[in-house]
């Protein structure tokens, strides 16, 4: 006997497609309203996250290009034939550029793949962007004033302090923020990485081949625990 | 004083929450949506089909990576009765504050 058999199952027959809809099921105006802030927290959940993770990938790609340069420094000052190496002096401006581009890629991936199910905002991706060109326009308009006024400034210290001052900014400005933890995530670890700048030059500001040295393992080591440290606050916070 | 009236489309527990996790996304993919909101394929579509006819919400197909998708997008008629509906509940708990006599239950009925 099939199973539709109208003898076998009357009630079944009839039942409609929607039959597990239970429409008027005693929902309260107070339970609306939990439920409602309930669903508001799923989508700050999932943009915190891929906040954090964003601060993580810049949290490896900042000390990475710190290491390059440090790396190129070594390459560029080692006594070769001919004084061959010397024509990597030309890679100094553009050596962060690679770097920088491949944590925008890794950034927008997790953004895009984020946005799958939840899409960004237009005004979100400009803040993005404007974030960048906040930071690198800092570092390369103290280089320009470094370079017109010829101060002795250790590059790694200044670099480590415009990053803090434009992360800072951001956050004074409220951008790429999904609440109030984030804009102060953002204004406080700009303020730690001024800090270790500001700390660093002072305790050995006098000797500056010596502070060159040092900063060479402060400025990354600063830049990828802060930035490292408050993407996994981020992403761990409930 | 007479309680307002909630929209009786929206003022469901599931189609609530459809309404409001796309009032604060404005779209998401269906699968996303039905596993967020821990629901079956069924009971997501019944429900976003009465949406759907209602105006509030629209549903469609794009092409990802991973083949299509169906997608959830809150309309501009669902936005404006999403908001109706949340005014309306805060003048009905306003008025259950002032006058707490009043039947719990809610003013619409839906069955």
């Amino acid at each position: 006997m099939k199973r539709t058999d109208v003898g076998l199952f009357p009630a079944a027959y009839h039942l409609p497609m929607d039959a597990n809809v239970h429409e008027g099921e005693g929902l309260t105006p107070q339970a609306a309203v939990a439920e409602i802030r309930r669903i508001e927290g799923l989508h700050g959940a999932l943009a915190r996250r891929a906040s954090g993770l964003t601060w993580m990938i810049w949290g490896i790609v900042a000390p990475a290009i710190f290491i390059n340069y440090a790396l190129l420094g070594i390459l560029v000052g080692f006594p070769g034939t001919n004084n061959g190496y010397h024509a990597l002096w030309i890679l100094f401006p553009v050596l962060w550029a690679p770097w920088a581009a491949i944590g925008l890629v890794a950034t927008a991936t997790l953004w895009r793949s984020v946005g799958l199910v939840i899409p960004r905002r237009s005004a979100q991706t400009r803040e993005g962007l404007l974030t960048g060109a906040i930071i690198v326009g800092i570092i390369f308009a103290g280089f320009a004033a470094i370079a017109v006024t010829k101060v002795p400034v250790v590059e790694f210290a200044w670099v480590l302090m415009a990053q803090g001052i434009g992360v800072v900014t951001v956050g004074l400005m409220g951008f790429n923020c999904n609440d109030a933890t984030e804009r102060r995530l953002w204004i406080l670890g700009g303020i730690l990485l001024v800090a270790a700048a500001l700390a660093g030059s002072l305790l050995l500001g006098g000797e500056i081949l010596l502070a060159r040295q040092w900063f060479t393992l402060i400025s990354p080591l600063t830049s990828g625990l802060v930035l490292f440290g408050g993407g996994l606050y981020l992403t761990s916070r409930p | 004083m007479s309680l307002p009236s909630l929209d009786p489309i929206i003022h469901q527990a599931t189609r609530l929450r459809i309404m409001a996790l796309l009032f604060r996304n404005r779209t998401a993919a269906f699968t996303w949506a039905r596993d967020t909101l821990g629901l079956t394929d069924g009971n997501l579509d019944t429900h976003t089909k009465r949406l759907e006819d209602a105006g509030y919400i629209r549903r469609g197909r794009v092409l990802t990576t991973g083949g299509f998708q169906v997608r959830l997008r809150i309309t501009p008629e669902g936005d404006a009765a999403f908001r109706a509906y949340l005014e309306a509940l805060r003048v009905y708990l306003a008025l259950e504050t002032v006058e707490p006599t009043q039947s719990a239950s809610p003013p619409s009925t839906d069955r």
